[in-house]
């Protein structure tokens, strides 16, 4: 009886995880659809851009996709200076002392 | 005849609130609310132009000054308050209802002080009140924290009143007009703007204070100190070059500890701080379309922030907790919640249609109107940050994140029914934004809705939530040692102690080593009069009168050697 519970509870929680990680992928895979729809899209409508024509800045914005580029490259970026800096500047829950956090 | 125009906008709320203990139970509540409603409602009946002007030692005081700047920033002020009075109906605590009014009234009469006086007056009030926001948690850890804000916030004060006596001196003038940033006097007003404005360096208190508050507290807190400083700013300092820059700093360093922040309150306010540093970049470029823009977004700001702030408040409330390693899965518990959550990210991501939007694209499009293109790329930065932070993570692990074992029930209906009025102006203004463009300063024809805006906003977007899902699945993100982050409140908490610790020991030891040689030699002196005066000493002896005779004559003779020489 108990090895029949044990057998039970190990195929749910399979079937959790494979939920988990089936939901995980079709989130990734809807945004990475919609990122490369957007950057379609980019290619259709004529881009308005703030700066002056010819300027550095007009290039950079002028460039189909930048948007999604920099947004991709600023995020990796974050993540891994974060991992940096998190060992710079973290330090133990009580590292002001009992009274004060 | 009394007319609403009687009594100036704020003082009319400050001393209302002063009342408050005299009601009790639902008429307080009832009370609370018409105290902001009728100031609003008085607000739109002034006109444009100066009001109770006085002569005090020879000056002009203006205690209030309605102009275009300052008229949005009293309708945000005035709806805030209104708003965040009905998410605290549920409170029944004198002292943090007293307080949050006379908070609201200083506030808003701080932005209509038209000179550095009343300015400074206002200005000390809002710090004084708001204090007992983060002390009414009644704790040990927010009475320290309150104390450090207090001393940060009385600070500025004192710095805003140092540098308006310079500069009146020097100028003649009370009037708070643009400024330049020469002299003593103006620039000690700019650090004081800029530590309400939590400039780098000087923004521990923000994140120390912010969520030490209570629930309710926070987001009277989250609407004015800043957003007051962002008005001084645009008013005093518009065009300042060094704010570009200021911005740029605040803008990106406060993305990163938001990802390494656990507790979300606390993320909250990296993300208020990253919002603030926009606000700062485009006062710094100083051009209308940024001005504009820096004034919309602070209207914007404040709306879609303090609906974050109420939605981590109501979570507080019911789960006792805002720590993201403890919370999760809340959507099925508290559902308006949760809606509310994802429309406060939506709106503080700029999605099109949602608040933040319109707002944001003045500044991005002000940006490169002036040719800032670094300054466009830290935005852009800062912008897809903020989503990531704030936008994706804070729903997510609240409400989609693993269930929580706690037994949750939705939150009280007062907090519900302002955060639902809060959701409301969100979708409102996103989808219609001239009714907030219609009050900015400065008359621009500018259009956020183009396709060239929509879809580059949401090609950043996307890109951004695409690399948040697969840096969740890979684990990347994952808060494996939940740790404090040092900011700058280190200083103030145990760099100062150390210095003035290690000052003082120094001194100290000086101070015994003076006083142990001045005993030494204090003895030595006694000793040696003691020796000549004591019982034994030769002084003290009974001389014969041979021997005095001898002396007479001794000291005689060189009496007389030394009158001949």
């Amino acid at each position: 009886m108990n090895n029949e519970m044990k057998e039970t509870s190990k195929i749910t929680d399979k079937r959790t995880v494979l939920k988990g990680d089936y939901r995980k992928n079709i989130m990734l895979w809807c945004l990475f659809t919609a990122a490369i729809i957007f950057l379609v899209l980019d290619l259709f409508f004529y881009r308005h851009s703030g700066f002056e024509p010819g300027s550095l800045g007009a290039r950079i914005e002028g460039f189909a996709g930048a948007y999604s580029l920099i947004g991709l490259a600023s995020m990796i970026f974050l993540i891994f200076v974060s991992k940096i800096i998190k060992k710079v500047i973290a330090r133990n829950l009580d590292y002001y002392g009992d009274k004060d956090v | 005849m009394y007319s609403l125009t009687s009594i100036p906008p704020g003082l009319f709320i400050i001393l209302g609130a002063l009342l408050i203990p005299i009601f009790s139970g639902r008429t307080r509540n009832v009370f609370m609310l018409v105290l902001p409603t009728i100031g609003l409602a008085g607000l739109l009946q002034f006109d444009v132009g100066i009001y109770w002007e006085t002569k005090i030692f020879n000056q002009n005081l203006t205690p209030v000054r309605i102009d275009d700047l300052s008229l949005v920033f009293g309708y945000i002020f005035h709806l805030a308050a209104i708003i965040s009075v009905i998410y605290a109906f549920h409170i029944r605590d004198t002292i943090q209802q007293v307080a949050s009014l006379v908070y609201s009234g200083s506030a808003i009469g701080a932005v209509f002080a038209g000179d550095l006086i009343t300015l400074f007056v206002y200005w000390e009030i809002t710090a004084i009140s708001s204090v007992f926001l983060i002390w009414a948690n009644r704790t040990e850890r927010s009475y320290r924290s309150g104390m450090r804000y207090l001393v940060v916030q009385v600070a500025s004060g004192v710095l805003l009143l140092s540098g308006s006596v310079i500069y009146i001196t020097e100028t003649g003038s009370i009037n708070f007009d643009k400024m330049s940033l020469v002299g003593f006097g103006p620039i000690f007003i700019f650090v004081a703007f800029g530590i309400k404005a939590a400039f780098p360096l000087v923004n521990g208190w923000l994140h120390d204070a912010y969520p030490n508050a209570t629930a309710t507290g926070t987001v009277f807190l989250s609407a004015f100190t800043t957003k007051l400083a962002i008005y001084a700013l645009a008013r005093g300092f518009p065009n300042a070059d060094i704010l570009i820059w200021i911005g740029c700093i605040m803008a990106t360093i406060t993305v990163i500890y938001a990802l390494l922040e656990n507790d979300l309150r606390r993320v909250m306010t990296y993300s208020l701080n990253t919002q603030l540093g926009l606000m700062v970049i485009a006062v710094g470029i100083g051009s209308n379309l940024a001005l504009n823009g820096a004034v919309a977004h602070a209207f914007t700001g404040i709306v879609y922030k303090s609906l974050l702030f109420m939605v981590l408040g109501a979570v507080l409330v019911q789960t006792g907790t805002t720590k993201a390693n403890e919370l999760g899965g809340l959507r099925n518990s508290m559902p308006w919640t949760a809606a509310f959550a994802v429309i406060g990210a939506a709106s503080i991501s700029a999605f099109p249609f949602f608040i933040g939007f319109p707002s944001k694209s003045l500044i991005l499009s002000a940006t490169a109107y002036e040719g800032y293109w670094v300054v466009w790329g830290i935005l852009l930065f800062a912008s897809a940050g903020v989503f990531f932070n704030t936008g994706i993570r804070i729903p997510y692990l609240v409400f989609f994140g693993k269930q929580t074992d706690k037994k949750i029930v939705e939150a009280p209906a007062n907090m519900l029914v302002a955060m639902g009025i809060t959701s409301i102006i969100c979708l409102l203004i996103g989808i219609y934004p001239k009714i907030l463009f219609d009050l900015l300063p400065f008359n621009i024809a500018y259009e956020p809705y183009t396709m060239s805006h929509i879809i580059t906003q949401l090609q950043l977007l996307s890109a951004a939530a695409l690399v948040y899902v697969y840096a969740n699945n890979k684990d990347l993100l994952s808060n494996n040692k939940i740790a404090l982050l040092l900011d700058v409140d280190w200083f103030f908490r145990r760099g100062f102690p150390f210095i003035i610790n290690y000052v003082f020991k120094f001194y100290w030891k000086i101070h015994q080593g003076l006083l142990s040689n001045l005993k030494i030699n204090l003895s030595k002196i006694i000793g040696t009069v003691f020796k000549h005066h004591g019982p034994e000493g030769v002084l003290a002896r009974t001389w014969p009168t041979g021997s005095t005779v001898l002396w007479v004559a001794i000291l005689l003779a060189l009496y007389v050697i030394v009158y001949f020489v």
